[in-house]
C-alpha cells in the first residue's frame, strides 16, 4: 500500500464529504418550512454565511408566521435572506446558531371589488430571525475530521427554538410591511431517520420530520389605522423531506409541509385558524469547494377558495462556509485541490 | 463329494470378497468420522482470538480451546498453489498451479504444470473420499479451473456451490477485468446464470453447505465437507452491523496492534521464548506519528477486515452449531486454517492501475471508495494493504506471495473425535498443506494416489501426542514468482525479492528466529550451502521450478523506497509530546 497515497486521498475525500454534507446548509423564508438536510451536522467550528434570494407569489406575506390573508389581493414578494450560522459543541452535543436577515420589497395588489385595484408595497429590512438548535439524540459533535468523516445521522433527534425581534420596518397603517411589529418563535424537535445503512456522497437517502408549535406575540399597532391588536393563538407546523442523492454531488427531495394556525383576534374580530398544506421539491449540489447551492419550489393545494392560503415559492440558496482546519488542510494542498 | 471338494474354495472365495469389503463395512459399524475443512481466505497466522487477535472470532476460538493449535503450519505462498496442494497433496509446481494464472511469466507459458489449474490427472481430496464411501461436498472459493472436466463435479465431489475465480465482488457476480468482466459460479455441475437472491459469499456458502449436509443425511454416509470461504479475501466487502463493529476500533493505529498482538501472543503460549517482533516495513511509517485522519481512514480499512473475519466466525459458528442439532459434531474432524499470508500488495490497485483497460472498468464498476462510510459496500474495493498485513502475521516478516514466514504459516487449528490430545493445547509440529491429503487417505484406508509428495500424514501425532510429524531431516520447499524458500528441521533458506529480500540466500534459524530477523548465511555457511544444494538439486528438479523470466516482484526494487533499517522512535522530532507542567505550578500572567 502507497501510504501516503491514501493518506492525501484521505484528505481529498475528507473534505468532498465535509462540503457535501455542508450543502444541507440553507435558509428558507417561511421558517416554518427549513429546507431538506437543514438538520444534518458537520464539523464544529464551521462557519456559514447563507444568502437566500425568494420570489413569491400569492394572498400573504411571506414575512408573516401568522399567514393573514388578504383576500381579494395578490402579493409579490422578492426578498432576500442573508446571515451568519455557527456549528458549535454544547453540553457534549452538536448545536448551532443562526442569525438571518431578511431584506427586500413587497408588494400587494388588492382589488377589494372595486374596478380599481389599490397598489401598496414596502421594501427595507424584516425582522431579524434568531434559531438556536441542539441535538437530543443521535451522533454526538463532530470535533475532529473523523467525526465528520463518519456521520451517520441514523435517527436524530434535536431540540430547536427560534425567535424574530421586531425590528424591521413597519409603519402603522399601511397594507403590507417587512417587519411584523411582534415577537414570534417556535419551538420543535427536528427529527431525521436514516433510510439504509450507508451514509456517504451518493448513497444518502433520509426521511425527515419537523413538528413545532410557533408561538407569537401580540402587534398592538395592527390594522388600517394602527389603533387594533393583533393576537394569535399557538399555531402548529409538520414538515416533512424525503431527500436522496442523485449522485455523489447532487441530491433531491421532495417536500412537504402542513401548517395549523392559531385563531386569531384583531380588535373585536375572531377568526378561526387556517390550515393548509403545501408541497414541493428541491435539488442541491456543491459549486466550488466552500459554496452549494440550493434550489426549490413550494406551492399550496387545494387552494383554489377565496379564503384559502395560496402561496408559491421559487427560491435559490448560495451558502459559502468555512472552517480553520479545512482551509488550512487546502492551503498545504492535503486536501489534493 | 464334489461338492465337498468345493466348499474349501468356496469359503475362500467368501473370504476373499469378505476382505474387499472389510474396510467399507469397518467403518460402516464404527461410523466414519465426517471430515470438515474450514478454509478461509487470505487470512494472517494472527487474526484469530486464539492466535493474538482483538478481532472477535468466538466460534472458532471455541474450536481451538476444544482441539488443538498448531503453530508451524505452513501453505504455499498464493491463493491457487495452496488449494491445489490441499487438494492432491502435490507440489503446486507439478499440479499445474506453478504460479497464479494471473502472473504466469513468458517462460513458463504452455509449460506443464504452469497451466494455472489443478491438472486432470490428480485425484482430488473429492476422489478419494467419495472412494473411501464419503458423500463429498464442496461450497466456496474453487479457484482450480473453470473448464467443465476441472470444476468440482468433474472432481469428484457429488454437491457443490462455488466460485470458480481467485477473487471478486462478495455480493454479485463482478469480476476485476475488462476480458473477464463476470465471476462463474457452479452449482451442482452446472454453471450459474445469476446468483441466489441474498446472495453473500460467506452467508449463501455457509447456507449451501448445511443444505448439502441436511440432504445427505438419508443416504447414511459420512461426509467431507469441504467449505472454502472467499473471505476474508478483499475487497473487504461485509454487511451490518459487522461493516460498523470496529468503528474507530483501529484508530490506534497499526504500531499499537503490532505490539498488541505480539504481546497477546505470548501471553497465549504461542511463541517460544526468544521470538521477536518483525520489523516494522520500512516504508511504512509508524502509525504513532499519523494525523488522526489519516489513521481513521487506515483504520477503517482494517475495521472492514476485522469486521469481515467476524462475519466469517458468525457463519462457521452456524455450520458447527447445525453439527451439534444433528448430533455429528462430536464424531466431526475439524480442520480450520488459511490459505496463505494476508494480502499486503494491494493488487487490486496493480490490476486496475490508470492507463489499463481494467481501469475503466473499475471506474464503471469498483470506483464506490471515495469515503469512510461507503467503503465495505457493494461496488467498492477495499484491500487493506501491507500496514495491516504486517499486522495480520505478527509476529512474522512478509505477507501473501512471499516465502517469508508472513506469507506461508497459517493458523491451524485440528479438532479430532476421541483425541488424546488436551483440549486447548498448543504444538508446534513442522506441518505442510501437502499433509492433508496423506493424513485423509490413511485415515480412510486407502493408498495416496498421486505420486510424489513431501506431505506427512497427521495422524501418528493426532492419535499419539507422543509423535510428531516430521523429523528433523524432512524438509519443505516453497517458489512463487521468483521467489524461494526451503525449511528443514528448523533451519529455513530463503531469497526473496528486494527490497522485501536480498535477492540473496538467507539463512534464518526458526527455533527463535521467527521474525526472519537474524540473517545466519555468512555465520553459518555450511548449513546454508547444504540447504541451498537441497533445493537446487533435490527441491527444483523434482518439483517442475521453472523460475520465472519476468515477474510481477522484479520492479518492487525501484517502486518501493530504498530499505533501511528501522527504529522505533525515529526519526526524532516527530514522537515529541506536549508537556503539561504539574497544575500547582500554573498561573495566569500577572498585570
Amino acid at each position: 500500500m502507497n501510504v501516503y497515497k491514501k493518506t492525501r486521498a484521505s484528505h481529498l475525500v475528507v473534505t468532498c464529504v465535509l462540503l457535501t454534507v455542508l450543502l444541507a446548509f440553507s435558509v428558507t423564508a417561511a421558517a416554518v418550512s427549513l429546507p431538506p438536510r437543514f438538520y444534518h451536522k458537520t464539523l464544529i467550528g464551521t462557519n456559514f454565511t447563507p444568502i437566500l434570494g425568494l420570489s413569491m407569489d400569492g394572498n400573504v406575506n411571506p414575512l408573516d408566521p401568522s399567514y393573514t390573508i388578504n383576500a381579494d389581493a395578490n402579493i409579490d414578494a422578492n426578498i432576500v435572506f442573508a446571515g451568519y450560522a455557527r456549528n458549535f459543541a454544547l453540553f457534549g452535543r452538536s448545536a448551532q446558531f443562526a442569525y438571518l436577515q431578511p431584506m427586500g420589497d413587497i408588494s400587494i395588489r388588492s382589488t377589494y371589488g372595486s374596478a380599481n385595484p389599490i397598489d401598496s408595497s414596502a421594501n427595507g429590512f424584516g425582522d431579524p430571525f434568531f434559531e438556536f438548535n441542539i441535538n437530543l439524540i443521535g451522533p454526538g459533535p463532530q470535533r475532529n475530521l473523523p467525526d465528520a468523516l463518519r456521520y451517520n445521522p441514523g435517527f436524530s433527534v434535536d431540540f430547536l427554538a427560534d425567535l424574530s425581534v421586531p425590528l424591521g420596518e413597519y409603519n402603522k397603517g399601511e397594507a403590507i410591511n417587512m417587519g411584523m411589529n411582534r415577537f414570534w418563535g417556535r419551538i420543535g424537535l427536528p427529527m431525521i431517520y436514516q433510510i439504509g445503512d450507508v451514509w456517504g456522497p451518493g448513497h444518502r437517502t433520509s426521511l425527515e420530520i419537523i413538528p413545532a408549535v410557533i408561538l407569537y406575540g401580540d402587534n398592538d399597532d395592527y390594522g388600517p389605522t394602527g389603533n387594533l391588536t393583533q393576537s394569535t393563538d399557538p399555531g402548529f407546523s409538520i414538515a416533512a423531506h424525503l431527500t436522496h442523492d442523485l449522485s455523489d454531488n447532487l441530491w433531491a427531495s421532495l417536500d412537504y409541509t402542513y401548517l395549523q394556525l392559531g385563531d386569531s383576534e384583531v380588535g373585536p374580530i375572531e377568526t378561526d385558524g387556517e390550515n393548509f398544506s403545501s408541497v414541493g421539491a428541491t435539488i442541491g449540489t456543491q459549486l466550488t469547494r466552500n459554496l452549494v447551492l440550493d434550489l426549490g419550489y413550494q406551492t399550496t393545494i387545494n387552494d383554489s377558495d377565496p379564503g384559502d392560503i395560496r402561496m408559491s415559492t421559487f427560491s435559490f440558496s448560495l451558502t459559502f462556509f468555512w472552517a480553520p482546519l479545512l482551509d488550512g488542510l487546502h492551503r498545504i494542498g492535503s486536501d489534493m485541490e | 463329494m464334489y461338492c465337498q471338494d468345493k466348499r474349501p474354495f468356496r469359503l475362500l472365495i467368501i473370504c476373499f470378497f469378505a476382505l474387499l469389503v472389510f474396510p467399507y463395512s469397518t467403518h460402516a459399524e464404527q461410523k466414519q468420522p465426517n471430515i470438515l475443512i474450514i478454509l478461509t481466505d487470505d487470512m494472517g497466522w494472527a487474526d484469530v482470538g486464539s492466535f493474538g487477535s482483538e478481532i472477535q472470532t468466538p466460534n472458532i476460538d471455541k474450536l481451538a480451546m476444544g482441539g488443538v493449535r498448531f503453530t508451524n503450519f505452513y501453505t504455499n505462498p498464493m491463493c491457487t498453489p495452496t488449494r491445489a496442494t490441499l487438494m492432491t497433496g502435490v507440489d503446486h509446481h507439478v499440479a499445474g498451479a506453478g504460479t497464479m494464472n494471473l502472473f504466469t511469466a513468458p517462460n513458463q507459458v504452455g509449460r506443464r504444470g504452469y497451466e494455472g489449474w489443478l491438472r486432470e490427472e490428480y485425484k482430488t481430496l473429492g476422489d478419494v473420499m467419495r472412494q473411501a464411501g464419503y458423500a463429498t461436498y464442496v461450497t466456496g472459493k474453487w479457484d482450480l479451473g473453470r473448464f467443465p472436466e476441472l470444476i468440482p463435479r468433474a472432481r469428484g465431489f457429488d454437491r457443490d456451490f462455488v466460485m470458480l475465480d481467485s477473487h471478486g465482488s462478495h455480493y454479485d457476480m463482478t469480476n476485476l477485468y475488462t476480458d473477464n468482466p463476470k465471476l462463474m459460479f457452479t452449482e451442482d455441475g452446472k454453471y450459474l446464470k445469476k446468483l441466489p437472491r441474498g446472495y453473500y459469499s460467506s452467508k449463501t456458502y455457509t447456507d449451501k453447505m448445511i443444505s448439502f449436509i441436511e440432504d445427505g443425511r438419508k443416504t447414511g454416509k459420512p461426509f467431507f465437507a469441504y467449505l472454502a470461504y472467499q473471505a476474508p479475501h478483499d475487497p473487504h466487502h461485509v454487511d451490518e452491523p459487522w461493516r460498523s463493529m470496529y468503528q474507530e476500533v483501529y484508530d490506534k493505529g497499526w504500531t499499537h496492534f503490532h505490539r498488541e498482538r505480539f504481546k497477546a501472543q505470548h501471553e497465549l503460549g504461542l511463541l517460544p521464548e526468544g521470538v521477536e517482533l518483525a520489523e516494522r516495513y520500512w516504508f511504512l511509517p509508524d502509525s504513532e506519528v499519523l494525523a488522526p485522519i489519516t489513521k481513521a481512514m487506515l483504520g477503517r480499512h482494517m475495521e472492514l477486515y476485522a469486521g469481515m473475519m467476524t462475519n466469517v466466525d458468525h457463519h462457521i459458528g452456524r455450520v458447527i452449531q447445525y453439527l451439534k442439532d444433528i448430533g455429528e459434531y462430536e464424531n466431526t474432524v475439524v480442520i480450520f486454517f488459511g490459505d496463505n499470508g494476508p494480502e499486503g500488495n494491494n493488487t487490486f490497485e496493480a490490476i486496475t492501475a490508470p492507463g489499463l483497460s481494467n481501469n475503466i472498468f473499475r471506474a464503471r464498476n469498483w470506483s464506490q471508495e471515495h469515503h469512510i462510510n461507503v467503503l465495505g459496500t457493494p461496488q467498492s474495493y477495499p484491500e487493506y494493504g501491507p500496514g495491516w498485513a504486517q499486522i495480520s502475521t505478527t509476529p512474522f516478516y512478509g505477507h501473501k506471495s512471499f516465502p517469508s514466514e508472513g506469507g506461508i504459516r497459517n493458523a491451524l487449528i485440528v479438532k479430532m473425535p476421541d483425541s488424546k490430545h488436551e483440549a486447548g493445547s498448543i504444538r508446534n509440529d513442522f506441518m505442510h498443506v501437502s499433509d492433508i491429503m496423506l493424513t485423509l487417505t490413511e485415515l480412510t484406508g486407502q493408498v495416496y494416489p498421486n505420486g510424489d509428495t513431501s506431505g506427512r500424514s497427521w495422524l501418528g501425532m493426532l492419535k499419539d501426542p507422543a509423535k510428531t510429524v516430521r523429523g528433523p531431516d524432512d524438509w519443505v520447499g516453497w517458489e512463487i514468482m521468483g521467489a524461494m524458500g526451503l525449511r528443514k528441521g528448523n533451519w529455513k533458506i530463503l531469497n526473496n525479492w528486494r527490497p522485501y529480500g536480498t535477492r540473496e540466500w538467507q539463512l534464518f534459524d526458526l527455533s527463535s528466529d521467527w521474525a526472519e530477523r537474524h540473517d545466519l548465511a555468512k555465520d553459518k555457511p555450511n548449513v546454508l550451502k547444504e540447504l541451498v544444494a537441497l533445493y537446487e538439486n533435490e527441491y527444483m528438479p523434482k518439483n517442475n521450478i521453472i523460475l520465472p523470466n519476468r515477474a510481477l516482484s522484479e520492479s518492487l526494487w525501484w517502486n518501493k523506497p530504498l530499505r533501511f533499517p528501522m527504529y522505533d522512535e525515529y526519526p526524532p522530532g516527530l514522537y515529541r509530546k506536549q508537556y503539561i507542567p504539574p497544575t500547582d505550578m500554573l498561573a495566569d500572567p500577572k498585570d
